[in-house]
């Protein structure tokens, strides 16, 4: 305990004034000195037994910490009493919580990166595949050229859609690593949308499909509108694509106090309930998913939008169409 | 019954316990207005009667009127009977054993007077001609002569004149017998011969003084036999006695050229009739702080009472609006709420104090009367006016107090009433706390504090109960106390029931002796006293003194009043003042204790002042010395040594002057003192002094003595005069007490019902605190620091009003006495731990209420 | 990771025949990050339910386990302080202080342990709760979604291992239930609040992680439609 400076100085402090009291006492008579003395003795001890057991707390902590750095998560410290050591106590076991939870995590992490591995490489092999068998029969130099033409064209759809592929990984690892920085600008809800479906018109148009924009023209939201854009413009392509000819894709905003909200709906033919919960994880490929679909649009808009403080959510009835719920906080939780 | 007053009703009875609660605080508040009233009245009743029972029933007396002055006052409209009396004079008493009652004292009455005087017919009749007289039992009794009724007594009637005085002399009735030195100084003129037949023997008349000298006999005044010119006393019982009787009395006294009025102040203050400004002022003030008090108490308490309703009244309130009904009608249905409670609590309530202070004058009669020997009974006096004013003030309470509520309730919306019970005009503002509440007593205290201030009214009402209850008990303790003093003051040191005054000195040691030892004497002195001059340097003598003590030669000197104590008696007073007894007696070195605090009646300012009158300290010499008339020339004493000061004063030493240093020594000091002064102790008064319980039987024994062993000295009985005093002081304090004890009480009431029903109230926000994790602990410390602060707050308020109050009252009667102002440190401590206690009790049984609630019981309980 | 266990739970209320069995036997236990919706018809015995986890009520038997404290072995004064620190509980009536503003009021359970709450912290849940300008101002100024969004904010302010609401939109307007119903989900997602909501919403119900059916005091349905 004495090894801490400021117990030193706060006791040589406390002798200092006792020392002096006491003389001050005896200077007025013997007994009120002696009185005073012991007086003075007693509150010292009281004051070195405290603060001995208070050093003892701190010390049962630090050796808990170790433990936990260690890697022991199964502690409890708590003791659920008034005053500060137990709150500390408290916090301490918070974080021992919160840590275990990281450790869980990173051990998900790792196994989902072993997996995404694994899904990437299937993705790759088999154009990669494909395209060498291509390659191999482009060697044939007796091929028609007709079928030459074919399968170079082929070929090249397949790199297309490589780099397509290639792009967007690197999109998503580049988001989920955080090497984004997203831009913090207030854009007008209108204009988003209006960006985000501009690449898909021609497509709806060719399929005879009807958009409908609502909602609050003044509606705004905090964030990086190249990358929301391309969020929302994968969730509208999907519902596009998930909608049959002649169907209609709604799309409704509004800002309240606490978030704005965007939400996308189609008439299409609704996902099936097993595949609810799982139709934003990457490479997920629902049950009647299109042939080309690699599912990772909607995983990367799901990376964009809550790496911008918002949530989305999808509500589906089979037969009847979809709803994609996105909402963007104000506040950070 | 209309809908609405139907509803009412029901809603009434569906709430019992709320209104049954409301209904027992009017009942308590009309009955304490009740009780108050009638108890005022009924003291002053009975103090009026024993006014009358003592000094007859009159009202204004003009001295030595004609019989055509009579007949004038008679025609007076507001006359209503004249009694004559006349004093005759005195004559022997032919074989009176007693030597200081050896005379007849003859007094003449009209028919009316021995109606309306005081006069007790123990055997026979009244006179009913001038030849005709009854007479005193005390004649028989005490003075042994033996007359009956029948005899025939023929008296030469004279007054007293007093011997050997430069100018003559007259003495009445309340002087004693002359004497000096054992002899009577004394003798009656001869100015008739009448007389009379013994028709009646009568007691003892109570206006007869004890030390009187003569015996008092009654005779029949004819008026038709009045010869004109001939001058009797006429006093008057008026028809309606008030304010203006006084100049009534002095115009018509002036136009009949009456030169002598007066008038039995005495009775008609006890009616209601004071003269004299000042007087009357202190009255007037004292009543109306009293009446303020008691009218702010009572409208308190039933304001308080309707309060603890509001709440449930508007939500009920907003159901009925929601339902469609006008604000006429809401308003309505409360005052016909207000209707139906004052009519069952009105009545009861002042059937209940009439009985409340019926059955305590029947516990109190005997007290009084064992205590004080008050011959008039307590009656229970109601008056229709003061009835009548308590239903008035209960009324207009009632009205205010359901009106106000009202109003605001039916000016809110039907949803507001429903949904937010109380809190609907909560402002940031009115729970507004200081950071330093938080800081110094945690959440749980600031918490307490929002709570007391998120319900202004009732929060108000609380404090303000306590407030007047704090106001009333020190105001009360302070006014008792004052009057204690103040009439200690007027007493003047009257601390003993009898004195005998010794001339003869060489008798006194045997007197002394035998005296000492008669029965009913419980403290008993001897104090032989004597005037020596004390000559003192300048700077002791106070400023306001200097001229008075100052003499011819311009040297200062007090009178000193040396009072040698026997031993028995100076070793109590000396333990009482602090002073060493065995140092007192010690005649190596004379020493003596000073009374340096004397109080006096100052007659220029008259005022009764209490002040020092010696700049001095203990240890110091006091210079004596006495004036030798045979030299005529001052001679030096040996000084003394001064033991203790003092303002207390020993029994029987009187000290009206402050000019005159009273000093008490022992026997041992005196005789060392005057050793070798032989003419000093001729002039040595010898008295005795005593106390007794039975002052009365005492006298008799002592007279007795006076008689079988024929040594003349003379009796002073002073007890009556002392009694009266103490009767008074002890009436009005079980009054004054009584009321703040009940007023105490029904605050109490109303700050356990204010706290417990706002807890109740707040249920389910303690749930809440609990539910986030209030512990009980904090909850506890909560709850205290609420009572707590509601205890502060009375007190920041209460004690300052108190003390402007008592400022104000001691102003009042600063106009007679004077005295520095004192704080009553005492009663505040008593206050402050009453309060303290009063509001602790009333949280703890609070917090237990809530504590046995479960907390999800409560929370259950989801209003709508 | 498991927050909490609940073993072997009964409440019985009353006593001999009129005694009714508000909870029978009810076990299962609820990862970290879990948003649990339990819905059942009234009187099944859901908020006794709910009462329990928060250590408000006692049960008849059986244990309850919060992060591995067994909360009935406690003492009042530390089941108390345990809820302070560890529950987070949210009324259907919001039950806020009146006397207390709004801060006041969120910080509740840090006031009653002395504490001061860290001033960015706070200014950020102010901020997600859309309260930032309604500070200094007591409940009976704010409307009733604004009260509700106050007692999420005293729910969460202490980082508490379970949250625990009982019908928080019951009371609310369609707008206003869906902002409470958004943060709720946002605080479980960013968070990994768990969460357990009586309800009879759907709306909250499809938010949920798991929807667990409580009927006559037993589970009669636990599924998990999200993981």
């Amino acid at each position: 305990m004495l090894r801490n400076r400021e117990i030193r100085i706060i006791l040589a402090l406390v002798a200092f004034i006792s020392t002096a009291g006491a003389a001050a006492c005896f200077y007025i008579s013997v007994a009120a000195g002696i009185i005073a003395s012991i007086a003075f003795l007693m509150v010292i001890l009281a004051f070195l037994l405290f603060t001995r057991w208070r050093y003892r707390q701190i010390h049962l902590l630090s050796g808990y910490l170790r433990r936990i750095a260690g890697g022991d998560y199964s502690l409890d410290v708590r003791d659920n009493q008034e005053g500060e050591l137990s709150i500390l106590k408290n916090e301490i076991y918070k974080v021992t919580v919160t840590l275990s939870e990281q450790a869980s995590l990173l051990k998900k992490d790792k196994q989902f990166l072993a997996d995404s591995l694994s899904d990437i490489s299937h993705q790759l092999k088999t154009p990669i595949t494909s395209m060498s068998v291509m390659a191999e029969l482009l060697q044939n130099e007796n091929l028609p050229q007709d079928k030459r033409a074919e399968f170079v064209r082929n070929i090249h759809s397949q790199l297309e859609r490589l780099k397509w592929l290639v792009s967007s990984l690197l999109k998503l690892s580049r988001i989920d690593a955080g090497t984004i920085e997203f831009k913090k600008e207030r854009i007008r809800v209108r204009e988003l949308v209006s960006r985000a479906v501009e690449p898909i018109l021609i497509p709806m148009e060719l399929k005879e499909q009807t958009l409908e924009i609502t909602g609050d023209e003044d509606a705004e939201l905090t964030g990086d509108s190249n990358w929301t854009a391309e969020a929302l413009a994968n969730i509208v392509k999907n519902c596009m694509e998930h909608t049959p000819a002649g169907g209609r894709i709604t799309i409704a905003f509004s800002e309240n106090s606490l978030y704005t909200d965007i939400t996308i709906s189609d008439n299409g033919e609704g996902i099936h309930k097993q595949d609810l919960p799982h139709i934003f994880k990457r490479f997920y490929k629902g049950k009647n998913a299109h042939q080309d679909s690699i599912g990772i649009g909607l995983a990367m808009s799901r990376s964009i939008i809550e790496n911008q403080n918002g949530t989305i959510e999808v509500s589906s009835e089979k037969g009847k169409g979809t709803t994609f719920t996105v909402k963007f906080y104000k506040g950070v939780v | 019954m209309n809908i609405v007053n139907k509803l009412t009703w029901r809603q009434l009875m569906l709430n019992k316990k709320r209104t049954l609660v409301t209904v027992i605080g009017t009942i308590i508040s009309v009955a304490m207005i009740t009780a108050v009233s009638s108890l005022g009245l009924s003291f002053l009743d009975m103090l009026r009667r024993q006014v009358i029972a003592e000094s007859g029933e009159w009202h204004v007396l003009y001295k030595n009127v004609t019989m055509d002055q009579v007949e004038a006052i008679r025609k007076d409209e507001e006359t209503q009977t004249v009694i004559l009396s006349r004093d005759v004079g005195y004559a022997l008493l032919e074989g009176s054993r007693n030597p200081n009652k050896p005379y007849l004292f003859i007094r003449e009455y009209n028919e009316a007077g021995f109606e309306k005087f005081p006069v007790h017919l123990l055997e026979g009749r009244f006179p009913a001609a001038s030849d005709e007289m009854v007479i005193s039992r005390a004649i028989l009794d005490n003075g042994k002569v033996d007359l009956k009724i029948g005899d025939t007594l023929t008296l030469d009637i004279g007054r007293r004149e007093l011997i050997g005085a430069q100018e003559r002399t007259y003495l009445e009735q309340n002087a004693s017998l002359a004497r000096y030195g054992g002899e009577v100084k004394e003798h009656l003129t001869r100015e008739s011969v009448r007389t009379f037949t013994i028709v009646g023997i009568i007691g003892r008349p109570e206006w007869e003084p004890t030390w009187a000298p003569g015996y008092t006999v009654l005779t029949f005044l004819d008026e038709d036999a009045m010869a004109n010119g001939a001058a009797a006393n006429a006093s008057v019982i008026l028809k309606n006695p008030d304010g203006r009787l006084f100049e009534h009395a002095r115009a018509l006294a002036k136009s009949q050229g009456i030169s002598e009025v007066s008038f039995h102040h005495e009775l008609l203050r006890y009616s209601g009739v004071i003269e004299d400004d000042e007087a009357r002022g202190l009255l007037f003030n004292l009543s109306a702080i009293v009446m303020t008090i008691i009218i702010i108490g009572s409208v308190s308490l039933i304001y308080n009472a309707f309060a603890i309703s509001v709440s449930e009244r508007s939500k009920y309130l907003g159901m009925l609006s929601s339902v469609g009904a006008t604000k006429k009608q809401k308003r309505n249905s409360v005052f016909f709420e207000g209707a139906v409670i004052g009519s069952v609590s009105i009545p009861v309530g002042i059937l209940a104090g009439l009985a409340g202070i019926g059955l305590t004058f029947a516990f109190i009669n005997p007290v009084i009367k064992d205590m004080l020997g008050i011959s008039a009974d307590l009656f229970l006096v109601v008056s229709p006016l003061s009835l009548l004013a308590a239903v008035a003030i209960s009324v207009l309470t009632i009205f205010i107090s359901t009106w106000v509520p009202a109003r605001r309730a039916s000016n809110i919306s039907a949803i507001e009433a429903i949904r937010q019970t109380q809190d609907y005009k909560l402002t940031r503002k009115a729970v507004k706390t200081w950071g330093l509440t938080r800081m110094l007593f945690g959440i749980e205290g600031d918490l307490g504090l929002k709570n007391l201030k998120r319900n202004r009214t009732k929060y108000k009402a609380t404090v303000f109960s306590l407030v007047i209850s704090i106001v009333l008990f020190l105001v009360i303790a302070k006014f008792t106390s004052e009057l204690k003093k103040a009439v200690v003051m007027t007493q003047a040191g009257i601390n003993f029931d009898i004195v005998i005054n010794i001339d003869d000195a060489s008798k006194a040691e045997l007197i002394a002796e035998d005296i000492g030892s008669l029965e009913h004497i419980k403290d008993f002195s001897r104090i032989d006293s004597l005037y020596l001059m004390s000559p003192v340097e300048k700077e002791k003598v106070p400023d306001f003194l200097k001229s008075r003590v100052q003499d011819a030669s311009g040297a200062y000197a007090y009178d000193a009043y040396i009072n040698v104590l026997d031993d028995a008696s100076l070793k109590t007073f000396a333990e009482e003042v602090g002073a060493d007894f065995n140092k007192l007696k010690d005649p190596s070195r004379l020493s003596g204790i000073v009374i340096d605090v004397v109080t006096y009646k100052d007659m220029e300012k008259d005022k009764y002042v209490e002040a020092r009158v010696i700049n001095t300290r203990v240890g110091e010499k006091l210079n004596l010395a006495y004036y030798d008339s045979e030299s005529d020339s001052q001679v030096q004493l040996e000084s003394l040594e001064i033991a203790a000061l003092t303002d207390k004063v020993p029994m029987g030493v009187l000290n009206l002057d402050p000019g005159t240093l009273s000093v008490i020594i022992s026997k041992d000091v005196y005789d060392r003192l005057v050793q070798g002064y032989d003419r000093i102790s001729e002039h040595v008064d010898v008295s005795l002094y005593m106390t007794s319980d039975d002052p009365l039987r005492l006298q008799e024994a002592i007279e007795e003595y006076m008689i079988n062993t024929e040594t003349g000295f003379s009796v002073y009985n002073v007890y009556l005069n002392r009694q009266k005093q103490e009767q008074l002081l002890l009436l009005m304090s079980v009054f004054t007490y009584g009321f703040m004890i009940l007023i105490t009480a029904i605050c109490i009431a109303n700050i356990l019902n204010t706290i417990s029903t706002s807890i109740a109230l707040r249920k389910r926000e303690f749930a809440m605190l609990k539910s986030v994790g209030m512990t009980p602990k904090s909850f506890n410390r909560m709850i205290y620091f609420e009572s707590i602060f509601y205890g502060i707050k009375a007190l920041l308020i209460g004690l300052p009003v108190s003390f402007a109050v008592m400022y104000l009252m001691f102003n009042v009667l600063g106009g007679m006495f004077d005295y520095a102002f004192t704080v009553p440190w005492a009663s505040v401590a008593v206050v402050i731990v009453s309060v303290f206690l009063i509001v602790g009790v009333a949280m703890l049984y609070s917090s237990a209420k809530v504590k046995k609630e479960n907390i999800i019981d409560v929370l259950k309980q989801e209003i709508i | 990771m498991e927050i909490l266990r609940v073993e072997n739970l009964s409440k019985i209320y009353g006593k001999g025949e009129t005694a009714v069995k508000a909870l029978d036997n009810v076990s299962f236990t609820v990862q970290k990050g879990e948003f649990i919706a339990v819905v059942g018809p009234s009187g099944s015995g859901k908020s006794t339910l709910l009462h329990i986890l928060g250590g408000v009520d006692r049960p008849t038997s059986g244990k309850v386990y919060i992060e591995d404290t067994d909360i009935y072995s406690l003492d009042e004064t530390r089941l108390a302080i345990f809820r302070r620190r560890q529950i987070g509980l949210i009324y259907q009536f919001y039950n806020l202080i009146p006397v207390l503003n709004v801060k006041e009021n969120i910080t509740l359970p840090l006031l009653l342990d002395g504490r001061q709450p860290d001033k960015s912290q706070l200014d950020e849940l102010v901020s997600t709760l859309g309260l930032s300008d309604r500070l200094d101002y007591l409940p009976n100024q704010l409307s009733g979604g604004q009260q509700q969004r106050v007692s999420i904010g005293r729910a969460i302010i202490s980082n508490p291992a379970l949250m625990l609401a009982d019908e928080p939109t019951g009371n609310l307007d369609s707008k206003n239930s869906s902002e409470i119903i958004g943060l709720l989900r946002l605080l479980n997602q960013k968070r990994k609040q768990t969460l357990i909501v009586i309800t009879h919403d759907e709306r909250i119900a499809l938010q949920a992680d798991r929807i667990m059916t409580i009927e006559d005091g037993r589970i009669t349905r636990d599924e998990v439609i999200r993981s």
